[in-house]
């Protein structure tokens, strides 16, 4: 079946001119905000936030190898000193005390550059070890309350008017919204935007997706606003040509589906189509058994983590100074492991934020230490809310103060991330 | 395209006794044919409504046997699946040889044969099938259920052999039988006990994994009052529950890849679970306490009862007959056929809003509307599996323990490609497969024209006339060009690619 994108039919049904005209003058999900924008201000930086699903062992990515307890606990499974002896892959220093994984090393001359700072023994204060609720609570924002069914992102969308009606203000990449970026501003989901178009014959795909938006006129507000929003979407994203698109800087993406989601945000990102928010997820961090050390299971995924990261960096160049990515996990994993040479469900974790506007080091952490009487329940305490990370970039680099609306009830101290 | 390719399109194999074809027309006199007038007040008929919630969609064939004998005698039928012949079935999925081998036999055969993968299609196709043609749908339905709660990640080659054996030999046996038989035959399965690291967990750092998702996910829920502690001590009765693995490593016969207590394994220390004491020295019997104390728990039963309600009725399910089901639960000693008869008589069941329909489920019911035959089965699944993976919905592809979540929010981002699936359908284009449309339509003197196309489908699919908006919003299409067949079928399309056909 030939399929053609949207903006091929606008072009090709350009005598249909009264029909795409009465489309075009449809932003139809707009007015039905359930509340209205509380603050104006000029769109800030595009937002990128990249969710490790499964519980991320932060202690053997961000490795802390100045504390000889990790090397005391983790016999099996300890990424080496970076000045251990012998040819074996091991951490690569960043500031004396912490070290990257091996594998993440195409994001050390990031590190280097001061476009990337890790914050270490950070998370949600609540003190599940549930995957599921871990990540509810801190996709949602709300710590140990499961009343409000929006995320972070979204709330910050909905509260924030930057005079931008795009319909991809917001994308989430994969196959449903990621919790994160559920709202009021409908998010875009998909996977490949060469194949986000309407099937079937392409010269009657413009009445079809009439009659479409006509059935879905009278149903369910939530069912009404994904279609017309998806109808929208297909408008712009289809001006979008990914398989054209030259990354710059000699940036390389990789084939995963990690790196072609990175990818085809910058595409977006370049394509100036109102792109504010884009989340983005790699799974398989679970990693109870058979977790590797310097090589293995988790140094398979820090590799597509950061080879994805990377090529995005270098792609975006001097643009970084308008992107703000952040990295992030449900939890980290236990500090000792366990038998199965892999770490169970634990509680203080990393997060990486990437951006041309830092003001920290590479490692920006309130070291609680590893020794047994310093942990939480055998797991790395938390000495910094993941709230205060994500409040400060809404804050400083995306131009919302209601830091309020998008974490109730809490407090936040700043940290000082970014230098403007 | 002329009307004889519409024809040929729609289909020229199968067919409808004409028996049905009078049953047919009662539905469709239910549901006022012929009529484009605006419908204010829409009562959903309840042989679609049992229909739409107890299988995979209607199809004319059933649309017509529930008419003949009455909802009641229909669910009746359908709790009692081991006397619905399923020959048809049978005969499809007799091809895939793999689903009737042992895990052991499978290894033994497609380990390192590069072909590991064909055991995985075969389930998951077989899976589809299944839905799509089993006569015993809601045993199907709640096959899927079960799958869901004690989900298990098809992620390697391995986990396929295991898997095969947990559907056929876990799932399946007591998919409608009592709950603590299920829970234990699942504690016991290979399969969930390589996925959720049980098979390596030992005395000396047991692996928590199981434990936890256990209590969260298998029965009590996550708030169903258990502690940190419950978790590491309940890992700690189930060390030692392995299997023999796929290299014979034991010199006492057992057969690769089945269950294994290894004694060696097991912290014999005394437990606290919950707070019962779990003695010292009690070796396996740990375990099956552990399972027999979550079975019976009251949070299990209100867990269990909470997941039924929301599948079979609302999102939210009503606590009144969440409550209903819990009581019968914990009364029937577990036993879910029971809890279903509480389920399926109750005023909820019979109010219920429309339930949007998962990305499956849609994709089955739309194969099942247009009677669509899949004569080739791999010509079928391959693009099959391509657009369930871009909906998100893969039979055993989820990667998590939770199983896919059964809630409208989180299924609504896919409305584009569900669209297409209709168009594609309506226009005949479901690989390896035929729709038969064309014996149904003359068997009900239906002419190929648009109205009473549409009004027929519409007494098929929704149970009802067209309302107003729909009538509206095909009609007008329609009207760009009626003489054309190829419109007709968009207009199949647009039927299906409604809000109306998103639920169940």
């Amino acid at each position: 079946m030939k399929t053609y994108s949207r903006r091929e039919l606008l072009q090709r049904a350009s005598a249909l001119s009264v029909l795409s005209g009465a489309h075009l003058m449809l932003p139809g999900w707009m007015p039905r905000l359930a509340f209205s924008p509380r603050h104006r201000a000029p769109q800030g930086d595009v937002l990128v936030c990249v969710f490790l699903r499964g519980g991320a062992d932060a202690l053997n990515m961000i490795v802390p190898h100045g504390e000889d307890t990790y090397y005391q606990v983790r016999p099996v499974l300890a990424i080496p000193r970076p000045d251990a002896s012998g040819s074996d892959p091991k951490a690569l220093d960043l500031d004396g005390f912490f070290g990257i994984h091996p594998a993440l090393s195409p994001l050390l001359p990031i590190f280097q550059s001061g476009q990337l700072t890790a914050i270490h023994a950070t998370g949600s204060p609540d003190p599940t070890r549930s995957h599921f609720e871990a990540m509810s609570f801190m996709e949602r924002g709300t710590p140990g309350s499961k009343t409000v069914s929006t995320g972070w992102i979204g709330r910050h969308l909905a509260t924030l008017d930057t005079g931008n009606n795009s319909p991809v203000r917001a994308i989430g990449w994969g196959t449903s919204a990621q919790q994160s970026i559920r709202g009021t501003v409908s998010p875009v989901v998909l996977q490949s935007i060469a194949d986000y178009h309407l099937g079937g014959r392409v010269d009657v795909a413009m009445q079809m997706m009439e009659a479409i938006n006509g059935l879905y006129s009278e149903d369910t507000e939530s069912l009404q606003i994904a279609a017309e929003a998806t109808n929208a979407a297909i408008d712009v994203v289809s001006s979008v040509r990914v398989d054209q698109y030259q990354p710059q800087n000699g940036a390389v993406y990789d084939e995963d589906g990690f790196s072609f989601g990175l990818k085809q945000t910058a595409a977006l990102i370049r394509a100036e189509v109102g792109l504010e928010a884009a989340c983005l997820d790699i799974g398989g961090w679970d990693t109870h058994a058979n977790q590797g050390g310097a090589e293995g299971n988790q140094a398979a995924l820090m590799t597509t983590l950061a080879a994805g990261l990377g090529a995005f960096h270098t792609d975006m160049g001097a643009d970084m100074s308008r992107v703000t990515l952040v990295v992030m996990s449900e939890f980290g994993r236990r500090v000792e492991e366990n038998a199965d040479a892999g770490t169970d469900h634990g509680h203080g974790g990393a997060m990486l934020v990437m951006s041309g506007n830092l003001a920290q080091g590479p490692v920006f952490a309130r070291w609680p230490g590893l020794s047994p009487e310093y942990l939480d329940r055998g797991d790395l305490a938390i000495t910094t809310d993941y709230r205060d990370v994500l409040a400060e970039i809404i804050a400083t680099r995306l131009n919302n103060p209601l830091i309020d609306d998008i974490f109730p009830s809490f407090r936040r101290s700043e940290l000082g991330l970014f230098s403007g | 395209m002329n009307r004889r390719d519409f024809l040929k399109v729609l289909g020229a194999s199968g067919g409808v006794a004409a028996t049905q074809s009078a049953a047919l027309r009662r539905v469709l006199a239910h549901s006022q044919p012929g009529s484009f007038l605006p419908t204010v007040a829409i009562e959903r008929d309840p042989v679609l409504h049992a229909i739409n919630r107890l299988t995979y969609g209607p199809t004319p064939d059933l649309v017509a046997h529930v008419q003949a004998i009455g909802v009641e005698a229909f669910i009746n039928e359908q709790l009692a699946p081991e006397l619905i012949a399923d020959s048809a079935l049978e005969r499809r999925l007799a091809p895939m040889t793999t689903l009737t081998q042992t895990a052991g036999e499978l290894a033994a055969e497609y380990e390192g044969s590069g072909n590991g993968f064909q055991v995985r299609s075969h389930l998951i196709a077989a899976t589809l099938l299944r839905e799509i043609y089993t006569q015993r749908q809601l045993y199907e339905r709640m096959v899927e259920f079960w799958t869901g709660h004690f989900s298990i990640y098809l992620g390697d080659i391995l986990s396929g052999f295991l898997k095969v054996d947990d559907d056929r030999d876990v799932i399946r046996p007591h998919a409608l039988g009592r709950f603590r038989d299920l829970l234990g035959a699942s504690a016991h399965s290979p399969a969930m006990l390589v996925y959720l690291d049980n098979a390596t967990s030992r005395k000396e750092a047991p692996n928590e994994n199981y434990a936890r998702e256990l209590m969260e996910l298998h029965t009590l829920g996550v708030d169903g009052g258990y502690t940190e502690t419950d978790v590491k001590e309940v890992a700690r009765c189930f060390t030692g529950w392995t299997i023999n693995p796929i290299r014979r490593r034991f010199d006492d016969g057992s057969e690769i890849l089945t269950f294994r207590y290894q004694a060696t394994f097991h912290d014999d220390g005394e437990k606290t679970v919950l707070g019962q004491t779990i003695p010292a020295g009690g070796g396996m019997r740990d375990g099956e306490l552990v399972l027999d104390i979550l079975a019976s728990h009251p949070s299990t039963a209100k867990f269990i009862a909470t997941k039924l309600v929301r599948r079979f009725v609302a999102d939210d399910p009503p606590q009144s007959l969440v409550d209903a089901c819990a009581a019968t639960f914990l009364q029937s000693d577990g036993d879910i056929r029971s809890v279903l008869r509480t389920l399926f008589g109750a005023a909820e069941f019979w109010d219920a809003a429309p339930k949007f329909k998962r990305p499956l489920e849609y994709t089955v019911s739309v194969m099942r509307a247009l009677n669509y035959d899949i004569q080739d089965w791999q010509a079928f699944s391959r693009p099959a599996f391509t657009v369930l993976l871009g909906m998100g919905q893969v039979p055993f592809n989820r990667e998590t323990p939770d199983g896919y979540p059964d809630v409208q929010e989180e299924w609504t981002d896919n409305l584009l490609t569900r669209w297409n699936i209709a168009i594609a359908a309506a226009h005949g284009g479901i690989p390896g497969a035929q729709a038969s449309l064309k014996p149904l339509l003359e068997a009900n003197n239906i002419p190929i024209e648009a109205e009473p196309i549409l009004n027929f489908f519409a007494g098929l699919l929704y149970g009802r006339g067209l309302t107003s908006t729909e009538t509206t919003s095909i009609l007008n299409y329609v009207a760009t060009d009626p003489t054309n067949v190829e419109v007709l079928q968009d207009a199949l399309a647009l039927l299906m690619a409604a809000p109306a056909f998103q639920y169940r």
